[in-house]
């Protein structure tokens, strides 16, 4: 994967994903062409027969019951040309789309995070989509505009030098002809596209800012406002399309002039005035006819390319957006380490680990080494900034380190690097609680088993009894059926979190992960999810994010980060010890930064 | 069937002229196209007939014929060139004229109506609808009235030296153009639908699961979400395999249709030929003339399925615009004006939903002048108070009164003035820095820096290039979550209105930009009344008074003094929660 790799050749790379299809695209366009020589056989021969030889009706026979197959067969040849693009569109776009997605586990949240999920999914999506018209219509019509023109010479040149010689002069593969209808149109074309996606990203942002408007009580006057933009907009875009509309003139005026060069040198070959272009065998009415009828076709092609044009510029912007995800360079863990499944509690050893966000010049953490025990709860303190969700990251394993090491320790195993477990394994051994639960479109019974597949409804109900939630469990109508998220039935913050804790009963990992369980929860339901968070936690690894009291009160040992480095490690009744970091001042002032 | 059109087609009345221009031309040049190859096949038979004999090939008038090939070669040319930049301008000239009538059926209805649950793309997707329509008579209308006259042309032409060649051509030509089309567009609504819902789901799925993508690696169920992604699209696009292969074969249709024709056609004159009822060297002009005319119901196809594509925007955007606005102002001259700016809230109930309730029974009084805290964990209902104030949600109980006029009796006009509001959201228009912050105030620079300044905006905006005429990037925007909550800030203190509503300003701050923010708000807002909603304990001694919500119920209203002195208050239990020395020790020195 070249880093500099343009839009363009990234989308002739990809076009091998569909090759197959594309191919027979290609060659149904060609043989159609073929069949068209046919027609314009039946045609000219018609006319030769009618007007020179004057044979009676009998002789029309043949061309007029070849014609109906010909058409048959050049319209069972466009259907599959039709057909064969669009399924080789729609199988690339799925390869793409599916590499995007596999790769978005591999870039990990923290870089999806940055993206914002809604450019990130206009991404995975619609950019996707908008390839179809580049690799259905564009490609092969662009591979057939070097091969349609070709056929008709063949066919044309035996017959009559001077007639092919007309239509290389005035043809689409002069390369004069294709740098002014190509290149010209091109840039033109690429405006065109800039203004209008800006036309109507202009009007969005409007409907979008419509609130803000309201607010500021200029929403009525906006009407005209998007009048007017719409209105300059258009003579902008006028403006361009003037000249590129005279590009594609260009091209109509050749192959005009041409019939009507053809039209007029084969006259005038009848009538006898010109004696030039022909072999030995003459000219004859049949010949000049057929010529003629090909000839609109030898620039047809290059028409239908103009055509198709939005096509390419749109996929070749999507392709700018596609290509940093795809060709984005990560660290990949090696993927064949040996299976790992631990069968006693882990405890962890960090030794001067330090990590970095991409860009940053100071490390997010600096020089960690710590031991965190099995079976003991540490608790992260810290303010903002300090590294404790970098922490965090790193023992999910989204996050690299750049230095130092992170070792897990099995009671009687040995030692064994995080970067030696495959990340798979590493996950099935954490269970996480974050600040945001996640609830997708789906049952409560979806919602739970994401924690674990294989769970049975009675392993649900469980963990519903452990996070508190039977209660709310009884109320639904449907029990574990009931849909939750979009389209269904509405949870509050409070019971996400706490089916954020049946999902970690369910895993039933060996380390669990919490990153401010109780933020911003209302009261009742706080009391609940402390009460699950003391079952959780029993018997495991637990390292929890928070900065309340009460939480911290149920930890083993503090944590304190501060700017990324450890500033105590201790018990929490040291820590507050008098002359201890912690120590009690003698009075409380209220106006301090916390949450509710 | 197409009544939905009715009222876009009806926004073209005043562009008639141009309209009719536009599909003249369009008309002349499938003229010139017909009539170069016509006329061109027509000059070949007579030529080659004249040519037999040297006599004859003398006294032939190639003059006129050759003449008129060259007239139709340039014509066709200069037609189809001014065609083109007539159709495109009337088209711009439409969707100009389109975007302000969708935007002023948009405009009266409540940002709560329009952002409805499950809504989130509505915009993106009306704004796609909007240049959907633009196609209404670029892609349907003048292909299709062009390729009817078309047909008609042909007919006459033929008609003019055999009447009932003529007559069959058009018919068997009107036919071959409307049947295959008709079918696949009737066939293919099945289809579309399907798979604009699919598609629709899809996204939609997409965009939750990104969202809890932690989650799902954390439970290694992301390969799970690929795979079942990727089958979906499957289906998806079977849909679209369907589509193409009913496009595919009205295309089989339409050419078996014009291959009979022509053969019914060449049959027919070649009949009358031998009969010696027609001139031989009409047989080509006649070939090629219907050949050419079929270069314009090629098109028909596509403005069909176009149609499908246009319909089915205009039924989404009458489906907006059918939702009657829930919130109506009084007329100018109709209205209550407010004495002073007391706000009184006198048991205000809001159902977002018909079942659930976000704000029960709440009371309030606000003097003129006072500053008001309103705390509450995420989702008690603040955010909620401050839609109903600005009248964005309709409350289902109770009163709000401003200055003793009930809110619901002020113009529009007059509601907007009273209030300054930043809403948690900024959004950033297209357009200078300047005119983001002035909103069409009259507002000099000085003004604003020194705005910027106290928000400690201005190191900011000395890193942009243009300074306050620079304009935001297209894609995304060139201002941090955290600069761009005290763009907000700053836009609504830029406006002088009585009251300000700001909605957690200070929310991803750090600590000593946030004492600078609450400084400024506080100095700028000196005799105006301020409601500020949190979730944060910040300040409290600042405030006259302090509000909490806990779902929805007001738990607590008071002066701070007398809610700290009181040690079983909510506020106090909160404050003494989270250690204090602990959050002064977590500081760094």
């Amino acid at each position: 994967m070249a880093s500099n790799e343009t839009p363009r050749q990234w989308l002739q790379r990809t076009a091998s994903r569909g090759a197959r299809w594309s191919r027979l695209s290609v060659l149904a366009g060609t043989l159609s062409t073929l069949v068209l020589l046919v027609q314009a056989w039946c045609i000219a021969t018609i006319a030769q027969r009618m007007v020179i030889d004057s044979t009676d009706f009998s002789a029309l026979v043949t061309p007029l019951l070849l014609l109906p197959p010909a058409f048959i067969a050049r319209g069972l040849l466009v259907r599959a040309r039709t057909i064969c693009g669009a399924r080789g569109g729609i199988e690339i776009r799925q390869s793409v789309r599916r590499e995007l997605l596999e790769r978005i586990a591999v870039l990990g949240p923290l870089w999806a995070r940055r993206q914002h999920s809604a450019t990130l999914s206009n991404r995975i999506w619609d950019q996707v989509d908008a390839l179809q018209g580049f690799y259905a219509d564009y490609r092969p019509q662009m591979l057939l505009c070097g091969i349609i023109p070709i056929i008709i010479l063949i066919a044309v040149a035996p017959l009559s030098w001077a007639a092919a010689l007309i239509l290389i002069a005035t043809g689409p593969l002069i390369p004069i002809n294709m740098a002014m209808v190509g290149i010209g149109a091109k840039k033109r074309q690429e405006d065109q596209f800039l203004e209008m996606g800006r036309m109507s990203r202009h009007f969005l942002d409007t409907l979008q800012g419509l609130s803000t408007l309201k607010l500021f009580g200029v929403s009525k006057r906006q009407a005209d406002e998007v009048h007017t933009t719409s209105e300059s907009f258009r003579r902008r875009t006028m403006r361009v399309l003037r000249l590129a509309f005279l590009s594609s003139a260009v091209l109509e005026f050749f192959a005009s002039v041409s019939i009507a060069l053809l039209a007029l040198y084969l006259g005038f070959v009848y009538l006898g005035q010109f004696h030039f272009g022909m072999y030995d065998h003459g000219i004859n009415l049949f010949m000049g006819l057929f010529i003629l009828i090909l000839a609109p076709e030898f620039y047809q092609p290059l028409r239908e390319l103009g055509v198709h044009y939005h096509a390419k510029a749109q996929a070749e912007a999507a392709a700018e957006d596609l290509m940093p995800i795809l060709n984005r360079r990560v660290f990949e863990r090696d993927t064949d380490q040996p299976a790992w499944q631990p069968k006693g509690s882990l405890a962890l050893s960090l030794e001067g680990l330090t990590a970095r966000y991409a860009g940053r010049s100071s490390a997010a953490l600096d020089d960690i080494s710590i031991e965190i025990r099995a079976q003991e709860m540490l608790a992260v303190i810290g303010p903002s900034g300090a590294g404790k969700s970098t922490l965090l990251n790193v023992l999910m394993g989204f996050m690299h380190p750049e230095a130092g090491s992170l070792n897990v320790l099995e009671s009687d195993q040995t030692p064994r690097a995080l970067i030696d477990i495959r990340s798979d394994d590493w996950q099935l051994q954490i269970a996480w609680v974050g600040q945001t639960a996640v609830i997708v479109s789906g049952t409560l019974a979806e919602n739970l088993r994401l924690a674990n597949a294989e769970a049975s409804d009675q392993d649900l109900l469980d963990a519903l009894e452990q996070a508190a939630l039977q209660q709310w469990l009884t109320g639904l109508p449907d029990g574990l059926d009931t849909r939750l998220g979009e389209g269904g039935r509405a949870v509050s913050g409070g019971q996400a979190r706490r089916i954020a804790l049946a999902r970690a009963f369910l895993r039933d990992a060996r380390l669990v992960l919490l990153d401010e369980p109780t933020a911003s929860l209302d009261q009742a339901s706080e009391r609940l999810v402390m009460e699950a968070l003391a079952r959780l936690c029993k018997g495991r690894t637990v390292v929890l994010l928070t900065h309340r009291m009460e939480l911290l009160a149920l930890a083993d040992r503090v944590l304190m980060l501060d700017q990324g480095r450890v500033q105590a490690l201790e018990t929490l009744d040291n820590l507050r010890a008098p002359g201890g970091p912690l120590a009690r001042s003698v009075s409380a002032h209220p106006s301090e930064t916390r949450d509710v | 069937m197409f009544r939905q059109l009715l009222p876009y087609v009806r926004l073209m009345t005043p562009w008639t002229w141009l309209l009719g221009m536009g599909i003249a031309l369009q008309l002349m040049a499938l003229a010139s196209s017909i009539g170069l190859m016509a006329l061109s096949g027509w000059f070949l038979s007579a030529s080659a007939l004249a040519g037999l004999s040297i006599a004859t090939a003398h006294t032939f008038n190639y003059l006129l014929p050759s003449a008129g090939v060259r007239f139709f070669a340039l014509s066709r040319t200069g037609a189809r060139y001014g065609e083109r930049l007539v159709t495109h301008d009337a088209t711009f000239r439409l969707l100009s004229r389109l975007r302000k009538h969708v935007y002023e059926s948009l405009e009266p209805l409540s940002p709560a109506q329009l952002q409805r649950h499950g809504e989130s793309e509505l915009m993106t997707r009306l704004t796609a609808d909007v240049d959907a329509l633009d196609g209404l008579y670029l892609r349907v209308l003048a292909p299709s009235i062009v390729a009817l006259l078309g047909i008609v042309i042909c007919g006459v032409v033929i008609g003019v030296f055999a009447p009932a060649i003529g007559l069959f051509a058009a018919l068997a030509l009107l036919l071959s153009g409307l049947l295959g089309p008709w079918l696949a567009w009737r066939a293919g609504q099945a289809h579309s639908d399907a798979w604009h819902q699919d598609n629709t789901r899809l996204r939609a799925r997409l965009l939750e699961r990104l969202n809890g993508l932690s989650e799902l690696m954390i439970y290694n169920r992301w390969h799970g979400e690929v795979d079942s992604l990727i089958e979906g699209q499957q289906t998806r696009d079977a849909h679209e395999y369907q589509l193409a292969r009913q496009w595919g074969s009205s295309q089989l249709l339409s050419q078996t249709l014009l291959g009979l024709t022509l053969t019914g056609v060449l049959g027919m004159a070649g009949w009358a030929v031998t009969r010696h009822e027609l001139d031989a060297t009409l047989v080509a002009l006649m070939g090629l003339a219907i050949m050419g005319a079929f270069e314009a119901i090629a098109l028909l196809p596509q403005a069909w399925q176009n149609l499908g594509r246009i319909q089915r925007a205009a039924t989404r955007l009458d489906d907006v615009r059918q939702r009657v606005s829930e919130t109506d102002f009084p007329a100018e001259s109709e209205q209550c004006l407010p004495e002073g700016h007391r706000l009184s809230i006198d048991q205000l109930s809001v159902h977002l939903e018909a079942s659930i309730a976000v704000l029960y029974s709440v009371s309030l009084e606000v003097e003129e002048g006072e500053h008001l805290l309103i705390l509450g964990p995420s989702g008690s209902g603040k955010t909620t108070l401050f839609n109903s104030l600005i009248r964005f949600v309709s409350p289902s109980e109770g009163t709000m009164t401003l200055g003793g006029a009930p809110l619901n009796q002020l113009s529009e006009a007059t509601l907007r003035a009273q209030f300054a509001v930043a809403q948690q959201e900024t959004h950033l228009f297209a357009a200078s820095y300047r005119d983001n912050l002035t909103m069409g105030q009259p507002i000099d620079d000085e003004t604003i820096m020194a705005m910027l300044d106290t928000l400690a905006l201005r190191d900011w905006l000395e890193q942009q290039p243009d300074g306050l005429s620079g304009f935001p990037d297209e894609r995304g925007s060139s201002l941090s979550g955290g600069q761009l909550r005290r763009f907000g800030i700053a836009r609504a203190l830029l406006r002088k209105a009585p009251i300000v509503l700001l909605d957690e300003p200070t929310e991803g701050l750090d600590e000593a930009t946030e004492q600078q923010v609450w400084h400024a708000i506080r100095n700028h807002c000196q005799g105006r009344t301020l409601i500020v909603i949190t979730h944060r304990l910040i300040q409290l001694e600042d405030f006259d008074r302090i509000a909490m919500l806990d779902e929805g119920h007001l738990v607590e209203y008071d002066t701070p003094r007398r809610l700290l002195a009181d040690p079983d208050s909510r506020l106090t239990v909160l404050c003494q929660r989270i250690d204090p020395e602990l959050a002064g020790l977590m500081r760094p020195a």
